[in-house]
């Protein structure tokens, strides 16, 4: 874990500052049938590739915030905060690294 | 041949500074400069040490730390490279791996035997009968091993150190050296890290110090950090250089890294290449020209290029006859050196040293014998590429070079050198130069007139010299051939191994172990490509390299250790604890009093006076904000809106799975202002779990972990009252504040936010106020506990107050499954609230009941059942004990424990069983000390 | 014994071309797949095919610290690794191939009240289900374990251990080697260098694989690749409760034996053993984030060592001489996935988070059995993905901290 992570606070940092939140998930709330809250509490993608996920930056600002790691490189393309999620045309085409 | 050649300039010994160094207990002289190996040499120590397997003398090799031969144990230090380790007064220096002597080991016998231990041998004996290997693997796993383990304890902290540069070197050859100069001359900040103690690289053995001198002051003059002795072993994501340098870790994060990393010089393969006197051209231009010390005085040198002449000169100029036998046909007799052109070495001989190597064509079955004392390899190598190919550079095979280089390198990576395929130094300078200039250039450091030297350079870096003609794979004669010296493979293991099915590289290194020892293919990464790609049908431009993993040098673990600090935390009281005697243990990261004086004592004080405890270790959370209580609500199951100010509830934080993750205190102490105990030990990860909850749903709170800004005392028992009477000018009658309050008021002269709140089920008092003033409310309130028989008391003493309250402690009673309803707290479970963390998963296990409960119980004081202990039913397995405790009050054992939901009644009879022992035990539902609770009301 | 036979070479395995159909296919060459393939064709499956994407034993099987044991904490656990430990025991007679495996015993220490008190339940646990584990305290310690210091020096003074006698260590490559060796004898093609690129379904019924090298048509699939099996699942529209994560470990340089005995340690999450090449290997527990990398971390490495050393501070000046890492497919529980699934003909044997190899013969049996006879067997019937949907989880949590 030596990688950087760029905060959208602080900036770039070492990765051992942040916590590690998983993969994003679609929260099953009230209303929800029993096999939609088993897919949200157990059931991941778990991409060989790019992952949105959460990271906190734990020895920082302490702020949680969203990433789009690549899953086998490590690499980073992109992090901000929950609801500023950038338009899709942005990103970088699936398996990119 | 022992003693020194006569003093030459550029010499690396300093012959006005004799020492004396143990060998094995004799006296060994030695000079300041002189390495352990290079001291050996001069006094006439040929074996160095024995093989891995088959005990075989071995002797110097490589000088440079490469290759496995010149292990020793050095002041109790296991396998440590003597050639390269430097020499001081008294060192006690021992050979490895042989009994009872490295000159008469007896185990030298199972090289005669080795024909009966082919590639696998152990997979194929003793699998039968069943207890054969069970009797046999003792006294094989004795041979195992080479040094012995340390007998001291090693406690020292290593410093560890972060560099930043703009470009960071890896290897100070002639390249390095280049590169570093270029670059910080341009005014890019730069590192270069060399693993020797003096840069230079291969030029270090050469008689003419020209170059390296010249270039060594240049980046000496350029500004840049030359870190000598620092050894990288790794490049890891990021990307960072790890090495080790001075005995401590560094990590060095650059904009640009130039990997100039060279190459090492690779022995050849004919029978009996391991003996004593076969060594490499390296060896012996540093052996003569650094340490005056000839190694032999009759020499037969192997080689195809340059490397090989220059050897020959410097040994002939030191007095030595020598015979060059060039690869190459056409070779003719050059500078007077006697030649034999088209030729190969087809076998050596000797038993505890080289006596004669036989000459011929390669592929021949004789040759002329040629006696001699020394074999010389000379310039073949392997470009060192593994640190480059950490950063996931890619490999080729280049047909001129018989080498795998780099083809496609990651950006801002630079290659250099013997490493990149240069043959000339020139060329490699060159190569240098040019990296050093662009990387400055990358990071906005280009100097004047740059573009053109840079033109000028690309065409002197294009240099690459002659092709390079490698010796056969293997040679004809008789005897073994090794291809990988660490763990004793020869040539023929490898190609009976690839016969049997194990044809790939990865397959091949796992079944034989070539290239899997301390070398870790350093020494042998050329014999053992090629080799197992003959084995394997396949030519060695064909072969996969294996994965480059670290450490491309071996690493101490002291070094990775660093610091050695373990994180712990204390309290602001906590000197005072310690001055009172109290007996600590971990609590989290968090050193806690377990004790003061004894438990039971502190245990009756709490139930028939007073006792206080320092719980500043509780983890505190201020929330504050509109939506403070919307934020409560859908944290926990309990309601909060109706929660006055002024008032406390008791809840547990559930996670979508319905499972408890932490309980506590509530407290509010504003409209819109909470105070939120949670577990000590939870505090970080509830931390964790509340905030990105708040980040997900965005509400408008502040949530903030004031643990370390408060410290908190609880004071407990039936005189509390008194006590806080006399601590405060507030009225704290049971009217003015009442049993689940929260009042701000001064305690000790202490701004203070007091709860009455009763963990231990007495009437108390938990006191939190700004930590800076820890030791002087802990003071006051002993002071005014005095006439009441205050004491303090400590975590056991709490649990078992706890425990006969049956106040559950998430984590120990309860586990990563417990729900609500399992542990008595579904009463807690507000189901109308529009939604709360868990409340999905709670419709469920609500719907199905649950299928075990936690319990109290009681049982006979004779047995205190571990924590831990099963509960049985008819000797099955059905649950287990989490608490139990001797109860002075109960008069019994006083426990919780998992029974299945069936068994949750009052007075169920239930078998407790722990290793042998066992005992009946009873259900108690309702707390085992005033159970309804009027003592914590009074 | 059979004195002379090892002096010719023995053949381990061959190549084949791949054919067009197969009975059944095994996605991943791994200990788990060749065990499948071996049982398989003892039961008189003939047409099987393991597929390798790199060589045998590339992944899980040949990286892991070639820990065997049996004192996990749940009652299921236990029963399933018992048996796996009880044909660990036989198996190098059985596949006439030694394994080299050493029942050194294994200590699992406890620095801290709670790490006592789960060695306590563990050892219940164990013993009531007819496995040897018990609780031992610092002198008993001392006497198995020398070196180990035992003062209250160290931050995290020892202060009881979970002894297990028959746990030990087995040499993993050989596993897998004699599997190969026993499967490709009774017919099975193991096909090396071939990866799997697509899981052919069609009405919900597995109907081929596609490969690297050409497609291939069969009922029956299993996927048994470790890290891998949410892509492999993936393939087949099969959603797993699986997250990847890395794992690494590394070796020292090689020593004289000076330690006998496997040491595990939950609060300084390492583990460490020593090979009988007399390397000192250390593990430790799975990196905190999910990842498909296999490289070493710089972190790993520094606070691993700084964790070793608490336990055996004569090693300071040893070298780590090479480090490596792998895949865990690691579940909500740290239980297994195997057995069936919502697509006919496609069977999961994944989810095994640390704890894969110990259970690589158990594995072989039961999967053959399962699609050998179309029934799921009793020791595996716990550990079906449905129980995930019925909320009967099998939690192995407590004992996984890092027990190795």
């Amino acid at each position: 874990m030596t990688f950087l992570i760029t905060c959208p606070n602080c900036g770039p940092r070492e990765a051992l500052e942040f916590s590690y939140g998983g993969e994003i998930t679609r929260r099953a709330g009230p209303g929800s049938s029993s096999a939609e809250l088993t897919g949200y509490l157990f059931f991941r993608e778990n991409a060989n590739g790019w992952q949105t996920e959460w990271w906190l930056h734990r020895d920082g600002c302490r702020m949680w915030f969203l990433a789009e790691r690549h899953t086998f490189t490590n690499e980073i393309r992109r992090t901000y905060p929950p609801g500023s999620e950038p338009p899709v045309d942005a990103q970088a085409p699936e398996g990119a690294a | 041949m022992s003693g020194r050649l006569p003093a030459r300039p550029g010499e690396a010994i300093d012959r006005g500074r004799p020492l004396t160094i143990d060998f094995e207990g004799r006296r060994a002289p030695a000079f300041e400069g002189d390495t352990v190996g290079s001291a050996l040499a001069a006094a006439g120590v040929t074996i160095t040490g024995r093989s891995f397997k088959y005990h075989r003398p071995r002797g110097l090799m490589c000088m440079t730390g490469a290759c496995p031969n010149c292990l020793m144990q050095i002041d109790g230090i296991p396998n440590v490279r003597s050639c390269t380790e430097p020499v001081r007064e008294g060192m006690r220096v021992e050979r490895q791996n042989a009994w009872p002597s490295v000159d008469r080991d007896v185990h030298g016998v199972l090289d005669s035997f080795s024909f009966m231990m082919p590639p696998g041998f152990y997979y194929k004996v003793f699998q039968r009968p069943r207890w054969a290997w069970s009797k046999v693997e003792p006294i094989i796993r004795k041979q195992a091993g080479l040094g012995k383990v340390p007998r001291t304890e090693d406690h020292e902290p290593r410093e560890v150190v972060n560099l930043h540069a703009d470009v960071a070197v890896i290897g100070g050859g002639l390249a390095g050296l280049a590169a570093a100069a270029e670059a910080a001359a341009a005014g890019a900040s730069t590192v270069l890290l060399e693993q020797r103690r003096e840069a230079g690289g291969r030029a270090l053995g050469s008689a003419d110090d020209v170059d390296r001198a010249r270039l060594v002051a240049e980046a000496e003059a350029s500004g840049a950090r030359i870190l000598l002795g620092t050894a990288a072993f790794g490049v890891f994501d990021g990307p960072v250089v790890a090495a080790v340098g001075g005995g401590g870790l560094q990590r060095i994060r650059a904009r640009h890294l130039v990997f100039a990393t060279g190459a090492v010089e690779q022995p050849a393969v004919f029978p009996n290449n391991d003996l004593p006197g076969v060594m490499l051209s390296s060896a012996v231009e540093l052996l003569v020209n650094r340490f005056r010390v000839l190694p032999g005085r009759r020499a037969v040198v192997l080689t195809s290029n340059q490397d090989g002449y220059r050897a020959a000169r410097t040994l002939r100029d030191a007095g030595a006859d020598v015979f060059v036998v060039d690869l190459r046909a056409g070779a003719g007799s050059a500078d007077g050196l006697r030649v034999i052109p088209g030729s190969t070495i087809l076998s050596a001989k000797g038993r505890r040293g080289v006596t004669a190597v036989s000459v011929g064509a390669p592929g021949s079955a004789t040759g002329q014998s040629i006696p001699c004392d020394l074999v010389v390899l000379a310039g073949f190598s392997a470009p060192s590429t593994n640190l480059l190919a950490m950063t996931g550079a890619k490999l080729g095979f280049d047909d001129d070079a018989q080498a795998f280089l780099p083809v496609e390198l990651p950006p801002d990576v630079h290659a250099v050198g013997a490493v990149a395929g240069a043959r000339t130094v020139q060329g490699a300078i060159a190569q240098g130069r040019l990296a050093g200039l662009e990387a400055a250039a990358a990071v906005g450091q280009e100097p004047p007139g740059a573009a053109g030297r840079m033109e000028v350079l690309r065409a002197q870096a294009a240099e690459r010299g002659d092709p390079v003609v490698l010796p056969p794979e293997v040679a004809t004669g008789e005897g073994k051939q090794f291809a990988c010296l660490c763990m004793d493979v020869t040539s023929k293991e490898l190609k009976a191994a690839a016969a049997e099915g194990f044809d790939s590289m990865e397959l091949l290194k796992r079944y034989t172990t070539v290239s899997m020892g301390p070398c870790q293919g350093k020494a042998c990464m050329l014999s053992a490509q090629r080799l197992c790609a003959r084995a394997a049908g396949s030519s060695f431009a064909e072969t996969r390299p294996t994965t480059a993993r670290p450490p491309w040098t071996p690493v101490e673990l002291g070094a990775l250790a660093g610091w050695r600090r373990t994180p712990r935390k204390e309290t602001t009281i906590h000197d005072l604890h310690a001055d009172s005697g109290a007996t600590f243990m971990w609590a989290g990261d968090w050193r806690r009093p377990h004790h003061f004086a004894t438990p039971e004592q502190e245990v009756e004080a709490v139930r028939h006076r007073v006792g206080v405890i320092d719980v500043s270790t509780l983890g505190k959370f201020r929330v504050k904000g509109p939506e403070a209580v919307e934020l409560l609500e859908r944290l926990y199951p309990n309601r909060f809106g109706d929660l006055a100010v002024g008032r406390v509830r008791y809840g547990a934080m559930l996670n979508d799975e319905g499972v408890i993750l932490d309980d506590g205190a509530v407290c509010r102490v504003g409209d819109d202002e909470f105070f939120v105990t949670v577990t000590t030990g939870n505090t970080a990860a509830l931390e964790r779990w509340i905030t990105w909850w708040l980040a997900d749903w965005r509400l408008d709170v502040r949530v903030l972990n004031v643990t370390g800004a408060f410290a908190a005392l609880n004071l407990a028992g039936p005189d509390s009252r008194k006590v806080m009477s006399v601590l405060t000018d507030a009225d704290v009658s049971s009217e003015a504040v009442k049993y689940m309050s929260a009042s701000s008021f001064e305690v000790a002269g202490v701004p203070s936010l007091v709860l009455r709140i009763g963990f231990v089920g007495e009437l108390g008092y938990e006191i939190h106020f700004p930590s800076m003033y820890g030791e002087h409310v802990w003071r006051a309130v002993m002071e005014a506990g005095r006439p009441f028989g205050i004491v303090p008391f400590g975590l056991e003493a709490q649990r078992v107050l706890r425990l006969e309250k049956q106040h559950i402690l998430v984590g120990q009673d309860t586990d990563a499954e417990s729900d609500p309803f399992e542990v008595g707290l579904g009463w807690m479970v507000k189901a109308d609230k529009p939604d709360f963390l868990g409340r999905r998963a709670l419709e469920d296990l609500a719907e199905a009941g649950p299928k075990e409960r936690l319990v109290g119980f009681t049982c006979d004081p004779s047995w205190l059942p571990p924590e831990g202990a099963s509960v049985v039913h008819e000797g099955v397995w059905v649950g287990r004990v989490t608490s139990a405790r001797r109860s002075a009050a109960a008069r019994s054992v006083v426990g919780l424990a998992w029974v299945p939901a069936g068994w949750a009644e009052d007075d169920t009879e239930i078998e407790i069983q722990f290793g042998g022992a066992h005992a009946k035990a009873k259900v108690a539902l309702k707390p085992f000390y005033d159970p309804e609770g009027a003592r914590l009301r009074s | 014994m059979h004195p002379v036979r090892y002096f010719k070479p023995w053949r381990m395995w061959r190549h084949h071309d791949v054919e067009k159909t197969y009975d059944v296919v095994i996605v991943g060459g791994g200990a788990h797949g060749l065990a499948m393939a071996y049982e398989l064709a003892k039961r008189g499956v003939k047409k099987v095919a393991v597929l390798e994407k790199s060589y045998i034993g590339a992944g899980g099987s040949g990286r892991n610290t070639t820990i065997v044991r049996a004192n996990y904490r749940t009652p299921e656990g236990v029963a399933f690794y018992k048996e796996a430990l009880r044909l660990y025991e036989q198996l190098a007679q059985e596949l006439d191939y030694n394994l080299l495996f050493s029942q050194q015993g294994h200590l699992t220490l406890a620095h801290a009240e709670r790490a006592v008190n789960v060695a306590h339940e563990r050892a219940e646990v164990n013993r009531l289900l007819g496995v040897d584990s018990r609780v031992i305290y610092p002198d008993e310690i001392g006497r198995l374990c020398p070196v180990l210091d035992l003062s209250d020096r160290p931050a995290f003074p020892i202060m009881a251990a979970l002894y297990h006698p028959p746990g030990g260590v087995i040499r993993h490559d050989a596993v897998v080697w004699a599997y190969a060796r026993q499967a490709d004898r009774m017919g099975v093609h193991i096909h090396q260098d071939t990866e799997v690129t697509g899981v052919v379904v069609e009405d919900g019924r597995v109907a081929g694989v596609r490969t690297s090298r050409g497609d291939i048509s069969t009922r029956v699939v299993v996927s048994a690749v470790a890290g891998w099996t949410s892509e492999v699942a993936r393939m087949a529209g099969v959603r797993v409760p699986i997250v990847t994560h890395p794992l690494q470990a590394f070796v020292t340089e090689p020593l004289k034996p000076f330690l006998h005995v496997i040491l595990v340690s939950a609060t300084l999450h390492v583990y460490v053993s020593q090979t009988d090449r007399g390397e000192v290997l250390i593990g430790s527990e799975i990196e905190p984030y999910s990842s498909y990398s296999q490289a070493s971390t710089l972190n790993f490495l520094e606070v691993t060592a700084k964790h070793a050393l608490e336990l055996l501070p004569m090693l300071g000046r040893v070298k780590m001489m090479r480090a490596w890492g792998g895949l865990c497919d690691v579940t909500p529980d740290y239980s297994p996935i195997m057995g069936l699934t919502d697509v006919d003909g496609f069977l999961l044997d994944g989810g095994w988070g640390t704890y894969g190899f110990k259970a690589t013969p158990i594995v072989g049996v039961t999967m053959a059995d399962l699609i050998h006879t179309g029934r799921v067997p009793d020791l595996i019937a716990p550990f079906a993905v449905s129980r995930f949907w019925e909320r009967r989880l099998v939690s192995e949590i407590a004992a996984a901290a890092v027990s190795h």
